[in-house]
């Protein structure tokens, strides 16, 4: 394996190519089919193997750049981005994004004044909270949800008897002015504040938690304002681009990526956001809500041994935490490739079959 | 007041917001939340091949020129890549076209 050995001049290590194009790939795959950025599995993935910390999140930041680009391109040619929404989405999330922030920052100087961390205690919890609590949700609507309202819709459209409101239409209803409507979501009618409040809430949860936020876009776009998944995911992604591409400039101007790595990560990441957006084309919404909650568990059961290895200093757990995501990562990724390939056949064979 | 003013009203301050502090501030937690410090040792290069030499002499002395550099670099390398897989793509039969948003 030496000669995959690359120098990677400006963080000072040798590392394999392999394995950074394998990240990228991976993240590439998960991040088109999502619609997130993929922070959250790179840097844990770079720091496990041996990259150093100060570099990680550049160089992670440039690699989406890259990345979120082709995702956000391929996307848009399949109509799966919003751009208004997106952008509309963005004007809620700045002060969501400060008062989190400041409560941050409120809590460090009252932990400073307790004498212990208290940041990053309830922001772990928190974390770990909301990711495990999000995903049981996402799995009880595939699981429990979805049934019931087909039955319901199969009843109702046998009875005379008018439909009860979804928690969506309610939401749509409130008519405060300005409306905004988007063709492309099929939304005819929402008020401008209800968007801003909702991502001013997504917002707060990324300033709070020091996240992205696309695990957190990408649900609310779908659960609350009602967005076709697809589309979600399409939309998610252009914010992240826009992220992506700041981050990337200004870590940059700081000297913390390494460009080398960064180069031949996008490569392995540029193939597999490729196949993971062409995947969103042949598995249904409902499938990708219920992959993405098995990720968001995968990722709270990480962060909650990563919790458990700060109070109680057993190295084998902090360790365990990296291959927990990696693990879970590689074995989606492998998930998302066959169900696209067994459902791209299948409907080849349709096609065959009809002709 | 005019519905058309009220919309471009809306609009210049969706737009003000991303220009300024929507962008800086979600990139800043995509980060962990934090604004980095700037590294500012310098890297020997001596004994680097043609193509590393010229990255690090540029990160050394032109940090601007660097950041400018790799971020274009990233987004070229993107689309190209990206253009060429889906070819590949296109080549294997998968469709790639506009889709119908299914549930």
């Amino acid at each position: 394996m030496e000669i995959f050995e690359l120098y990677l001049p400006i963080a000072g290590i040798h590392f394999n190519a392999l394995l950074l194009l394998g990240i990228g790939f991976c993240v590439g795959v998960l991040g088109g089919f999502f619609g997130v950025g993929g922070a959250w599995i790179v840097t844990p993935a770079l720091n496990i193997f041996g990259f150093p910390m100060p570099y990680a999140i550049g160089t992670d930041f440039a690699h989406i750049f890259g990345k979120s680009i082709v995702s956000t391109n391929k996307h848009g040619k399949m109509g799966n981005v919003d751009w208004k929404l997106g952008l509309t989405t963005m004007a809620g999330t700045i002060p969501g994004v400060e008062c989190g922030a400041q409560l941050i920052m409120m809590l460090e100087k009252y932990g400073k004044h307790l004498g212990y961390d208290l940041v990053g205690i309830i922001v772990r919890w928190t974390y770990i909270v909301m990711l495990i609590l999000l995903a049981i949700w996402m799995m009880y609507d595939y699981f429990f949800i979805r049934k019931r309202k087909l039955t319901e819709k199969l009843r109702d459209s046998a009875s005379s008897k008018p439909r009860k409101k979804s928690f969506i239409m309610k939401i749509r209803d409130i008519k405060l002015r300005p409306m905004m409507h988007f063709n492309k979501s099929a939304i005819e009618s929402i008020s401008f504040w209800v968007i801003f409040l909702i991502f001013f809430l997504c917002g707060f949860i990324s300033g709070f938690l020091g996240v992205g936020g696309g695990f957190i876009r990408m649900p609310a776009l779908v659960y609350l304002i009602g967005c076709p998944t697809a589309l979600a995911v399409g939309t998610d992604l252009f914010v992240v681009m826009l992220d992506g591409g700041y981050g990337c400039l200004t870590y940059a101007f700081k000297g913390r990526v390494e460009i080398l790595a960064a180069l031949v990560m996008l490569i392995g990441a540029a193939i597999g956001a490729q196949i993971g957006v062409t995947a969103v084309r042949y598995i249904r919404g409902y499938g990708i809500r219920l992959l993405f909650a098995f990720m968001i568990l995968f990722a709270g059961l990480s962060i909650l041994l990563k919790q458990i290895y700060s109070m109680t200093n057993i190295k084998i757990l902090s360790d365990l935490s990296g291959i927990v995501i990696i693990t879970s990562a590689g074995i989606m990724c492998i998930l998302i490739m066959v169900k696209l390939f067994i459902n791209a056949y299948n409907e080849k064979k349709t096609q065959k079959a009809d002709s | 007041m005019n519905r058309k003013f009220i919309n471009g009203f809306i609009l210049l301050i969706i737009l003000f917001s991303i220009g300024t502090c929507i962008i800086p501030q979600t990139a800043y937690c995509e980060g962990g939340g934090k604004d980095a410090t700037m590294i500012t040792k310098k890297i020997p290069s001596e004994g680097l091949g043609s193509f590393n030499k010229w990255w690090v002499d540029m990160y050394n002395e032109y940090r601007v020129a660097y950041a400018l550099c790799a971020t274009g670099l990233m987004m070229m390398l993107g689309i190209t890549v990206g253009f060429g897989t889906d070819l590949i793509l296109k080549m294997f039969g998968f469709k790639t076209t506009k889709i119908i948003h299914h549930e």
